[in-house]
């Protein structure tokens, strides 16, 4: 092999790892609805971490990213808060099996999806920002509120690096945006059916 | 204009025809699709609500990037709902929280402003310094359905522009506006299928259930208040409430504000959702659960620990008791309460508090007034009460004993030998005690310990009328309570015993020097 060509296949195998997936950590408890995942009510993210509103804002974005891919019916945010205060459940807390069949009477969803942060930071490195979040997703059972899927994921920013400064994430926004896309592709891949299935 | 909108697909399916029209009409046609299709898009008003900044607080707003954002989308052509009408919305429907529009809400919007599209959004993350970064979440639902057809979070910090040369890298918010706001808005539908029908559902604006936990039998109450019908006839459906298959009609309450029922409650233990029935005249039934309650039929129990010094079957201290409640069959409690009553019934210490069961309580023989309590015996009774407020609860005795150990001193003397007898008096057990004695020139004349009393010690006598013997006594009990006396002279104990005086703490130190 000639020099030249050694040298290509160490940065492309390079590159490769640059870009290594960190894919999120799915443990499959029960099957999916038979009818498919099509309804979607997404509950309140609990937090357990310092950052100001940020299980509201990964909420936000999560939610933006489930409405992006257009093959899901998302109850608004609004409507959940309102049952919540009708049903007395704390937006700080996990609604238990019980109250979850009680929105599921009301909504009728296929699924319910809640999420605990464990850690979000930012710390500002000169021009750039080091972010982390590390959070939880669960799928439950729109009708009885059993669980069925748990999906863990944490990244960094700095993982998204590529070349200089290209494609490292130095938004916590961002961040939790694309860590959401990666778990919704991995539900899609990992079998749920959605509306247009 | 359905028409028109119609005839778009011929355009591709049909072009034999279309070729076969003489040029000035086909131009003609085109030009009206062209327009009409044109004014169908511009003609879907918006309704843009201020922005929820998170950044501030929960509930924070944010009026500058809410105009920008305004500014964006009339740059673009949208048709929006004028601003004041936005805002005499909100206060119109007390609507305080932004960001979160209900689907009740979505369609009042379409019904008193007009609106095809509802757009309201939240800022995620705003930095206005040196290092300027923006995050936006936007989402723009269809009133004709409360449908969200279109969500996009946008995020820009300004290192994400720097170029290698640093020629137009941003220094302030303002520079991230253009490239922000253009893959903000890049997805944004021009036009969107506003055929969507709304969902049937049940618009309840306030459910009361009260009490939420309950004994068996004992009423329950129901109030629900459902928003303003939307159907322009005002047809009403009959309402009843269905709990455990039976039913009862909701009924307008005297200020005709809530529906309400009541019924008594199950008399098995249990949780009973409660479904509110709609019947719609045409036949149709809509049902939601609306809250639930439960019946409980067995009272928590509790049981008290009390960790003092044990002695005779019975529990005393001195200085702090440590009261640990446990609950017998665990479950949550709404509140509790701790007395103290002494032996004439009257209780002197009174605390409650609402929540859970502390772990533990110390008193430290105080009352509630904040004196110290006489010693005795006390009768320590610890209620709690649980969620369908039954009452439990246990007692306890205990003695206080603060006061330290009294010792009996009793002198005889002839010319040879001086008897001295001491006694416990208070039937506590000592730990230990001694007794120091020195004549006249200060020297020790004997030094005697142990810890059982009644014991008799003996010292040399003495034939001057004169002479005195001074004594040193310290005893301390089982409850840590010491008593220290110096007596100044031995064979005048009758004359100074109130001249005893406590002596201030020996410590090991002192005596050793």
């Amino acid at each position: 092999m000639k020099y030249s060509s050694l040298c290509s296949l160490i940065l492309f195998l390079s590159l490769l790892a640059g870009c290594g997936k960190e894919v999120p950590v799915l443990q499959k408890l029960e099957a999916l609805p038979a009818q498919g995942s099509c309804k979607i009510a997404v509950l309140p993210f609990l937090d357990k971490i310092s950052y100001p509103q940020g299980g509201a804002i990964v909420y936000k974005v999560f939610f933006s990213e489930l409405v992006a891919t257009g093959r899901f019916q998302v109850f608004p945010e609004g409507d959940i808060q309102e049952l919540y205060q009708q049903l007395l459940i704390y937006p700080i807390q996990q609604p238990n099996r019980e109250q979850l069949e009680m929105i599921g009477g009301r909504l009728n969803p296929d699924l319910f999806i809640g999420g605990t942060i464990l850690k979000m930071e930012e710390r500002k490195q000169g021009d750039y920002v080091d972010t982390e979040l590390t959070l939880i997703l669960h799928l439950y059972d729109g009708k009885s509120g059993q669980l069925l899927w748990s999906t863990y994921h944490r990244r960094l920013g700095s993982e998204y690096q590529q070349i200089m400064h290209l494609g490292r994430i130095n938004s916590i926004t961002g961040l939790a945006r694309r860590m959401s896309q990666e778990i919704i592709a991995d539900w899609l891949e990992q079998g749920m059916t959605t509306c247009t299935e | 204009m359905t028409r028109m909108a119609v005839q778009l697909p011929i355009h591709k399916g049909q072009e034999k025809n279309l070729r076969a029209l003489p040029f000035a009409e086909l131009c003609l046609a085109l030009l009206i699709v062209l327009f009409s299709w044109t004014g169908m898009a511009s003609a879907q008003s918006i309704a843009f609500f201020p922005l929820l900044d998170l950044s501030e607080d929960p509930n924070g707003t944010n009026g500058p990037l809410t105009e920008k954002v305004r500014q964006e989308l009339l740059n673009r052509e949208k048709t929006l709902i004028p601003a004041e009408e936005i805002m005499n919305f909100l206060v119109r429907n007390r609507i305080r929280t932004l960001g979160r529009l209900t689907s009740y809400q979505t369609s009042l919007i379409r019904k008193e402003l007009g609106a095809d599209l509802v757009l309201q959004g939240t800022v995620c993350q705003v930095d206005e310094g040196d290092t300027p970064l923006l995050s936006l979440n936007l989402q723009l639902s269809r009133t004709s359905d409360d449908q969200i057809i279109w969500a996009k979070t946008e995020h820009l910090y300004y290192s994400d522009l720097t170029s290698l040369l640093g020629l137009e890298d941003p220094h302030n918010l303002e520079d991230l506006y253009e490239p922000f706001f253009t893959s903000l808005f890049a997805t944004l539908p021009e036009s969107s299928d506003l055929g969507g029908k709304a969902i049937d559902t049940l618009n309840i604006d306030t459910v009361i259930i009260s009490p939420n936990y309950l004994r068996p039998g004992e009423k329950v109450s129901c109030k629900v208040k459902m928003h303003n019908l939307l159907n322009e006839e005002a047809i009403q459906p009959q309402l009843v409430l269905s709990v455990s298959g039976q039913e009862y009609p909701l009924i307008l309450d005297e200020e005709g504000y809530y529906l309400q029922t009541s019924w008594p409650a199950e008399q098995e233990a249990g949780f009973y959702p409660i479904t509110l029935k709609a019947s719609w005249p045409s036949g149709i039934v809509q049902q939601g659960v609306v809250g639930s309650y439960s019946v409980d039929v067995q009272e928590a129990g509790v049981e008290l620990h009390l960790i003092g010094t044990e002695h005779d079957g019975e529990i005393l201290f001195s200085d702090k008791l440590l009261i640990i409640p446990k609950l017998l069959e665990p479950e949550p409690i709404t509140r509790w309460e701790i007395t103290v009553t002494d032996e004439e019934e009257e209780a002197i210490v009174i605390m409650a508090e609402p929540g859970h069961v502390p772990r533990r309580i110390t008193w430290q023989g105080k009352t509630s007034l904040g004196s110290i309590a006489p010693p005795g015996n006390y009768w320590i009774t610890f209620k709690v009460w649980d969620r369908a407020q039954r009452e439990s609860s246990a007692e306890a005795a205990v003695q206080f004993r603060p006061d330290g150990p009294e010792i009996l001193v009793e002198v005889t003397q002839d010319e040879e030998r001086v008897t001295v007898d001491l006694d416990n008096i208070v039937n506590l057990p000592l730990i230990f005690w001694w007794a120091k004695f020195y004549g006249e020139d200060g020297n020790l004349l004997k030094l005697v310990q142990g810890s059982e009393l009644p014991v008799s010690i003996e010292l040399e006598g003495s034939s001057d009328p004169e002479y005195k013997i001074q004594c040193l006594l310290t005893a301390r009990d089982i409850l840590g309570n010491q008593t220290q006396k110096n007596i100044p002279n031995l064979f005048k104990l009758a004359e100074s015993e109130a001249d005893f005086e406590d002596i201030s703490i020996e410590t090991e130190w002192i005596e050793e020097f």
